[in-house]
């Protein structure tokens, strides 16, 4: 079984995001970068196919040179190999994304066994968009299942669940396929010693993409405003208490 | 969400649990003030670079923080259940979950050499991920050290045992060191296990051992237990032990298991603390025939053990120090949080605000002195370490002839062992009382961690040899018998910084207090081996030595952990006039901590010197009566 995983290179912010000053990218002068969940449970999931039925987990990121150390981080998890789709510094929207995706997988197709499963998180931790998964799947033709929390391998294709509006869905379909994959789906591993000096050594494939522009663009971020929490002061001592009761009745406490 | 909270809670991992680490000041020691990154990356260590040697602390952080940490208070409250009718033992299903994270990840490799699958890192690099598990839970450590064991196994055994090594590491299974018996604690050399050679080359050990740690668990298919007995005819004492390995399942030439041995577990001690950890008592050749083999075919048993003991004892210092500084990280967030009394100043205000209690001055006192030797020591254990570096590296080098650098190294590292083991384990537990005192009545009960430590770590000061054997060793053997050759070494290193001038003039309080201390503690020696020479002539003199070991250790740990909380203030200055940035706070407690060091715990060795100085043989006069 040979099965591709897209990961994204994302800040990985703690409870307050700053913004560059040009309003063009979140500062990252203080933070490390990271996949998404979902992707570490897309990584995980990979892993678990291959340990089972054998074959091969190749990890594949769009990003600049830095995306290696998560490239990296994912060998370090039982990853066979690793691409670096290089972005040129240039901003890639999803439609160009998945372009490059797509070209990637018919690159590979047509050197050698090609791609049966193509797992993605769900949506990128940092846009989330939700759409390179299913453009990719259009783009390449084939079936393509979104947010799943399980994941069978059948004989002749696959199994997949989620949940949608309190109600389970299952889908069974054949593969080649596009799978996007939630947190919660299995419990990723810790990297061994073993696996990190083998990603420590690795080789990562890089190609250069073609960059083209697309409609959707992005003009600039803006943190919004956090919800301010408020205070009233009813009164003071035994003057507070007929506007503590009427607050109490407005909140059906007291009746 | 299919996530459970527990789920959750484990990935989220370091905020949540009981451990917590200082990952910041381990890597300060290690390449701030050791520089280990001059030595990474090539030979002997071509493997582990510093950015490698830093995931990997990162790593290990994350598991110990995460899973491993989790199973530390439920293993003590449900601990594991011994089954006398199948000689079993069931662990705690959260514990199994920990030691499975653990062992999975494979960080043992870092102790092995590459013939064995390892990645043969610095000793400073594997002691600093050691701590980061002992503290977190410190029973999954123990249960983990078949690969060391195999190693030493792999070292000195014949090829069949060297098979059965390389076997054990590939397929995790437990070990054990097996001395203690009913009526040979302390005293190994009064065993009385036998050894019977058999037409086939085996043995068939008979006996009964106590307080085997890991003897049986459900967590690995095999245990092997590297066993003390005398063969028949073999004269007294320790002399006349031989070292035997005894699987629990026999093995075939093709590693697969055969039947069961004869070693079986025959009792599990109750215990104060450390319950995770199963102590055992060992039956071998009960009702059937204990068959071991003679390791590497030759009879020199208590020095192959003594392989085992010395990184032991390394192991429990570190796991007592792990815990002071655990203990202390939890005293200091609840010193900041708890709001109690009035501050000091305003405390006739019956209207003045409350203040948390760090603001109190006593508080303080005693989370400065949790801190010093919490810092302290975990430089110590790392000091000591560099030694062990020291020695890989001249081993690579082939330089291990007396009067090498190799040599010195490793007398030095053996003259710090005890040190380390028993400064480590008696100022850990005096320190975490603090670290319980902080929290006032909070401290007593459950919902915090401190009282299990406490519990926890009591045993350092008493397995792998109590603080009295720590400090005969530390005088008798480390200093006496090497004719003083380390202790100089060390001495001389302290009086050069004493005597120096890094710090630009800002550690002169320190300097003069190591100055005077190392006066001190050189002037408990010299009083000791004139005691130890006078006995030649008047062999109860050497009471007087005997009645001032355990001083000297507790002495020499001063000494030593005041000089390194120097060190690290002058590395601490550098790094201020440098701009430190977000680190300042940091660095600015490294410059406190060694002031409040060299003020209020380096003078007090005058006096244990004058006490040592004026020795007299009153006590081991008195008539037993009369205590």
């Amino acid at each position: 079984m040979e099965v591709a995983v897209c990961v994204k290179r994302v800040p990985q912010v703690g409870g307050r995001i700053v913004v560059t000053p040009d309003g063009q990218d979140v500062d990252t002068r203080m933070s490390g970068f990271a996949i998404s969940p979902h992707e570490e449970c897309a990584v995980e999931e990979a892993v678990q196919i291959t340990e089972r039925l054998g074959g091969t987990v190749s990890v594949l990121t769009l990003g600049p040179a830095e995306a290696a150390d998560q490239l990296r981080d994912a060998l370090a998890l039982g990853a066979h190999r690793a691409v670096l789709l290089e972005d040129g510094g240039r901003e890639w929207g999803p439609a160009g994304t998945a372009a490059a995706i797509v070209a990637e997988v018919r690159r590979r197709a047509a050197e050698g066994p090609g791609c049966d499963l193509l797992l993605l998180g769900n949506e990128a931790a940092d846009t989330g968009d939700y759409q390179v998964g299913v453009r990719v799947a259009h783009g390449l033709g084939w079936p393509c299942a979104t947010g799943i929390k399980h994941l069978e391998i059948t004989g002749d294709g696959a199994r997949a669940r989620r949940e949608y509006r309190g109600r389970e869905e299952t889908f069974e379909f054949g593969l080649p396929a596009v799978i996007t994959v939630k947190e919660g789906i299995n419990l990723p591993r810790y990297p061994s010693l073993p696996g990190r000096l083998r990603a420590k050594r690795a080789a990562i494939e890089q190609y250069q993409p073609q960059w083209q522009p697309e409609g959707l663009r992005k003009r600039a971020l803006r943190v919004p405003d956090q919800p301010r929490q408020q205070a009233t002061v009813l009164g003071t001592g035994a003057d507070a208490v007929p506007a503590l009761v009427r607050l109490l009745e407005e909140l059906g406490v007291l009746k | 969400m299919h996530h459970t909270l527990s789920e959750l809670l484990f990935r989220m991992g370091a905020a949540m649990g009981h451990y917590k680490s200082n990952l910041r000041d381990i890597e300060f020691n290690l390449f701030e003030v050791l520089r280990r990154q001059d030595l990474l990356g090539q030979e002997p260590y071509p493997e582990v670079d510093e950015e490698t040697a830093r995931g990997i602390l990162d790593e290990v952080n994350r598991l110990a923080t995460g899973p491993i940490a989790e199973s530390f208070a439920d293993a003590d409250r449900n601990p594991p259940v011994f089954d006398p009718d199948t000689a079993s033992v069931r662990m705690p299903e959260g514990f199994k979950k920990s030691f499975a994270a653990f062992m999975d990840a494979e960080w043992f490799r870092l102790d092995l050499p590459a013939e064995l699958g390892g990645i043969a890192a610095p000793r400073t690099l594997a002691w600093s991920v050691a701590e980061l598990i002992l503290g977190a839970n410190p029973a999954v450590w123990m249960y983990s050290g078949g690969p060391d064991f195999a190693q030493v196994l792999w070292a000195i055994g014949t090829p069949d045992q060297q098979r059965f090594a390389q076997q054990a590491i590939d397929r995790k299974w437990g070990s054990t060191m097996v001395l203690t018996e009913p009526e040979a604690g302390s005293d190994v050399g009064a065993g009385r296990t036998r050894a019977i050679e058999q037409p086939d080359g085996t043995w068939h050990i008979e006996g009964v051992k106590r307080f085997i740690t890991s003897a049986e668990h459900d967590m690995a298919e095999n245990i092997f237990h590297l066993v003390l007995a005398r063969p028949e005819g073999a004269g007294p004492g320790t002399k006349g032990l031989s070292m035997f390995l005894v699987p629990k399942y026999l093995v075939g030439p093709d590693g697969e298991l055969g039947e069961r041995n004869g070693a079986r577990v025959t009792g599990v001690e109750h215990k104060m603390g450390l319950k995770a950890s199963t102590t055992c008592e060992l039956t071998f050749g009960g009702d059937r025939p204990a068959v071991g083999s003679l390791i590497g075919g030759v009879h020199d048993g208590i020095r192959q053990m003594f392989l085992i003991i010395e990184h032991a004892r390394m192991m429990v210092g570190t796991k007592a120090i792990a815990t002071l500084s655990t203990g202390y990280l939890n005293a200091l967030e609840y010193a900041r949080e708890r709001v109690q009394g009035a501050d000091m100043t305003q405390m006739a205000d019956k209207t003045a605000p409350r203040v948390t209690i760090i603001h109190h001055p006593d508080v303080r006192r005693m989370l400065m002195m949790q801190k010093a030797y919490a810092e302290g020591m975990r430089a110590l254990v790392l000091y000591t370490a560099s030694w062990q570096d020291a020695v890989q590296i001249a081993k690579a080098e082939g330089r291990t002839e007396p009067g090498t650098t190799g040599d010195l190294a490793a007398r030095v590292n053996d003259l710090l062992l005890p040190v380390v083991k028993g400064v480590g384990s008696e100022r850990a537990y005096e320190l975490l009382t603090l670290s319980l005192q902080t929290y006032g009545g909070s401290g007593f009960i459950q919902d915090f961690p401190v009282e299990q430590y406490i519990r926890d770590a009591k045993i350092d000061s008493l397995y792998e040899g109590t603080t009295a054997i720590q400090g005969m060793d530390l005088f008798f053997r480390k200093t006496l018998r090497d004719q003083g050759v380390a202790l100089g070494a060390v001495l001389s290193e302290i009086r050069e910084f004493a005597g120096g001038d890094a710090g630009n003039g800002r550690l002169k309080t320190e300097r003069a207090a190591l100055t005077a201390a190392v006066a001190d503690v050189e002037a408990i020696v010299g009083a000791m081996s004139g005691y130890a020479l006078s006995s030649l002539e008047q062999p109860a003199e050497v009471y007087k030595a005997g009645l001032n070991s355990t001083r000297l250790l507790m002495a020499l740990g001063d000494l030593l952990i005041g000089w390194l909380l120097a060190r690290q203030a002058e590395v601490a200055i550098r790094a201020l006039d440098d701009g430190a940035g977000r680190d300042e706070a940091f660095y600015q407690g490294k410059l406190a901590t060694a002031r409040f060091f060299a003020e209020t715990v380096l003078p007090r060795l005058a006096v244990e010197r004058q006490i040592a100085e004026t020795t007299t043989l009153d006590l081991m006069d008195l008539p037993e009566e009369a205590f």
